[in-house]
């Protein structure tokens, strides 16, 4: 199987693909419906995991390895989000002690 | 196939998630869980089977396992009530979605992934959610928050994903067809002599340990490929003429050869947004909320919290 170089068929690209808008999609429902911020950054998380899955398919598809470092790119913007976001959230959290991203609604005004 | 087939299933499995999601009895959830599953296989199905499966069929049966558990567990994140067991589903979904990188041959992507993402970022946010949840008001302790039971317009969320899914579903199943064919496994050799070619030293190396010395001076020009084989032509100590086949690059020398030759640019460029993301961290975490403002903060919170139970009354 290790580098066995199959060429790959459509039906598995087409299942990579559903793979990667079915984690997309629950990914933007869980951000829309959660009320949680933390769990909203989760959610933004899974999105990145579906997008990773589609890049690699498409990748394993022309046999092309840029797919795969666009990944690496990926991975740093999520890290880097991730500390910037947590650092936000709880800096949040100090001045209101809840989580909850309702009772921020006062800053769309 | 009707073209409207897969939009229907597409519908089914957005209803499952609805049903998951705002369920009131255990019945109407997992009936949902039920609906959606169904939808979804049904979905996978349509989009071609594994009887037409060229290659391996074991590698295509397995990444469907990885995507069943991956998607089952996305979507226990999103309905947990704990917090803390939406980042444990999450994890469950890296290591899923780990395994159908596998199944693509991303080997050193799936590995990275497991690493930062499971061990890194998420101990991150289990840290914060820890943090935010000891903090919480100890009189409900134990007691999840108003805010994660009850979940916010979920019906427009599903409808919003739902959308989102159609679309893929309508490039799945109409797109796919227009693209270049696949590339098959002459174009991986190509690759694999391409790279070794940028990799004279590497080349030589492996030559020296098979006892040839390379008669061309220029390795590049000679590497060549054979059927599933990569070449190049030398002389024994003895001075007979030979070949020696060269071992084929694996996927992480490919990532990183192409890290550092196509992108050097954007490589530097992520190292400046990591810099710059620890440093905002850094100065958003030491930022003292003075105590008169803490004291507002209280009053705050405390003017929040009437003000929700207001609304509940």
């Amino acid at each position: 199987m290790l580098l066995a170089a199959e060429s790959m068929t459509q039906a598995s690209l087409a299942h990579v693909l559903l793979l990667a808008g079915v984690l997309f999609a629950i990914g933007i429902a869980g951000f829309l419906a959660r009320r949680n911020l933390i769990v909203m950054f989760l959610c933004t998380e899974l999105m990145f995991q579906a997008v990773i899955v589609a890049m690699v398919g498409f990748g394993r598809w022309y046999w092309d390895f840029s797919g795969q470092v666009f990944v690496i790119f990926i991975l740093t913007v999520a890290a880097a989000e991730a500390a910037l976001a947590l650092a936000l959230v709880v800096l949040l959290h100090r001045r209101r002690s809840t989580l909850d991203a309702e009772s921020w609604t006062e800053l769309r005004e | 196939m009707d073209p409207i087939l897969p939009y229907i299933a597409t519908a089914g499995a957005a209803l499952g998630l609805l049903l998951v999601l705002t369920g009131r009895t255990m019945a109407a959830r997992s009936s949902g869980g039920v609906v959606g599953l169904a939808s979804l296989a049904w979905l996978f199905g349509m989009a071609g089977g594994l009887p037409g499966a060229a290659g391996d069929v074991a590698e295509h049966v397995f990444f469907l396992i990885f995507a069943l558990t991956a998607v089952a567990s996305a979507v226990q994140m999103i309905r947990q009530k704990r917090p803390v067991y939406s980042a444990l589903f999450f994890v469950l979904v890296i290591m899923s979605v780990c395994g159908a990188l596998v199944m693509l041959e991303a080997f050193f992507i799936a590995f990275a992934l497991v690493i930062v993402y499971a061990g890194a970022i998420l101990i991150t946010y289990m840290f914060v959610l820890m943090l935010a949840q000891q903090a919480s008001d100890s009189a409900h302790a134990g007691e999840t928050p108003e805010y994660d039971r009850s979940p916010r317009e979920p019906f427009a969320a599903v409808m919003v994903a739902g959308l989102v899914m159609a679309t893929v579903v309508s490039a799945a199943f109409t797109g796919l067809g227009d693209l270049p064919p696949a590339a098959g496994a002459e174009t991986r050799v190509q690759a694999d002599a391409a790279l070794l070619r940028s990799l004279p030293a590497q080349v030589q190396r492996e030559a020296s340990q098979a006892g040839v010395s390379l008669e061309t001076e220029d390795i590049a020009q000679g590497v060549r490929v054979d059927g599933d084989q990569v070449l190049i032509d030398g002389v024994t100590e003895a001075g007979d003429p030979t070949t020696v086949h060269l071992t084929r690059p694996g996927n992480t020398s490919h990532v990183g050869w192409m890290l550092v030759a196509s992108f050097p640019a954007s490589l530097e460029l992520a190292g400046v947004i990591l810099l710059m993301a620890m440093f905002g961290a850094v100065v958003l975490a030491r930022r003292e909320i003075d105590h008169a403002e803490r004291a507002l903060a209280r009053s705050a919170g405390r003017v929040a919290e009437d003000s929700e139970s207001g609304q509940d009354a």
